[in-house]
């Protein structure tokens, strides 16, 4: 029943292998080129990004097993297996943070010492958050639909109106970014223009609006619950789900755009990092309030 | 027996303004746990022990002493209704 000290072990586990690899591997060298780093800067400034990185680890850890540990308390109720898939989603996404952490290292390494390995590693760090994106995305969204046919609601014409106009922004404007990424002198994807489009840009934007139109369906949902402590907890909840769903479609995105990001100044860049992971990290610690609380109902 | 339902429904309708699609479980857990007894045979003489039961559950749950007292306030009422019934039932 009680998952939480099973994903701290985890946690624990995790983190200790990636901290072991950030010292034991060579640094990467595209990173201390593009920002004229020493490799003890590198080191330095890897150590003070890690740190907080570990931090949103242990907030997301925290969030996706006090969720786990809800859904084991209502699992036999309509309600429990659409939280269960959504918490299967957000495991994934919570998981998902230090694999791609922990196999960037590990392929950056490997780039140190095998020069010629440098395009697969590119390919294979640029296809796992795709693939952790549609994983996630797709439980969320199906718990999520879940949700509003218990609760009976569906989108109203107005907000169906609204997103797909969002979401056609959206898609157009992360093309032409990804596309001019593409043409730039630095390409990171190292693929065929059309590889590029049908194998990125198109499942990246499908777990986006996935990922958008689960969060918009929890707010119908919460909208809909009654119960005042209940819906008050559920409210927090749906809340650092969505913040956590915005905030990973944010990070993805900001990982596509290169090229942009080497134009604007370090410290920016850095500061803009800290605050996703920051936001990323409380729609996490969000999510382990709302079912701590919620779970409480279902104890007393 | 009828009746005894329907006092048991009556509490989950209030309970369920304050606990949403938690309030049967929550009451069945109430019932079951401090009064020893299945939640459909909850009788109009089970009331009083219940609510004091449920008024420490619900303080465990929120610090806003305005609704565990409106809430225990309904429950009260309840209580009221179901003894003028069983008066009504006696002087009959």
């Amino acid at each position: 029943m009680n998952k939480l000290p099973r994903t701290l072990v985890a946690f624990t586990l995790i983190t200790l292998f990636y901290l072991v690899l950030s010292i034991a591997l060579p640094p990467n060298s595209a990173t201390i080129q593009s920002y004229h780093l020493s490799v003890t800067e590198y080191r330095v400034l890897a150590l003070l990004v890690g740190i907080p990185l570990v931090a949103v680890w242990f907030a997301s850890f925290y969030g996706y097993a006090r969720l786990d540990e809800y859904v084991a308390s209502i699992q036999r109720t309509q309600e429990g297996r659409a939280f269960a898939l959504i918490a299967r989603g957000l495991r994934y996404l919570a998981w998902g943070l230090p694999i791609i952490s922990i196999v960037t290292t590990i392929l950056g390494g490997i780039v140190h010492s095998h020069n010629s390995f440098a395009n697969t590693a590119f390919i294979i760090a640029h296809y796992l958050p795709v693939i952790i994106a549609i994983a996630a995305f797709w439980q969320v969204g199906n718990g999520s639909r879940l949700l509003t046919e218990i609760a009976k609601v569906r989108p109203t014409n107005s907000a169906t109106r609204t997103m797909f106009a969002s979401f056609t922004l959206l898609g157009v404007f992360f093309t032409y970014v990804s596309i001019r990424t593409a043409q730039s002198a630095t390409d990171p994807y190292h693929l065929p223009m059309w590889l590029i489009l049908l194998t990125l840009i198109v499942p990246y934007l499908y777990a986006w609006f996935m990922g958008l139109f689960a969060s918009y369906e929890i707010v119908l949902y919460s909208q809909r619950s009654r119960g005042f402590l209940y819906s008050r907890s559920l409210r927090d909840m749906a809340t650092g789900i969505i913040v956590t769903i915005v905030t990973s479609v944010l990070f993805q995105y900001t990982q596509s755009d290169t090229t942009r990001l080497r134009r604007i100044s370090f410290s920016w860049v850095f500061l803009g990092i800290y605050l996703l992971l920051m936001l990323y990290a409380s729609g996490f610690l969000l999510i382990g309030h709302g079912a701590k609380q919620l779970q409480k109902m279902e104890e007393v | 027996m009828a009746e005894a339902f329907s006092l048991y429904d009556r509490i989950v309708r209030v309970t369920h303004i304050y606990l949403g699609p938690a309030a049967d479980r929550f009451i069945d857990r109430q019932v079951l746990n401090h009064l020893a007894k299945p939640p459909k045979e909850l009788t109009a003489n089970d009331l009083s022990r219940l609510i004091d039961w449920i008024k420490v559950a619900v303080s465990l749950l929120t610090d806003d002493q305005e609704i565990i007292e409106e809430y225990i306030a309904q429950l009260d009422l309840l209580t009221k209704r179901a003894e003028k019934k069983s008066r009504g039932t006696k002087k009959k």
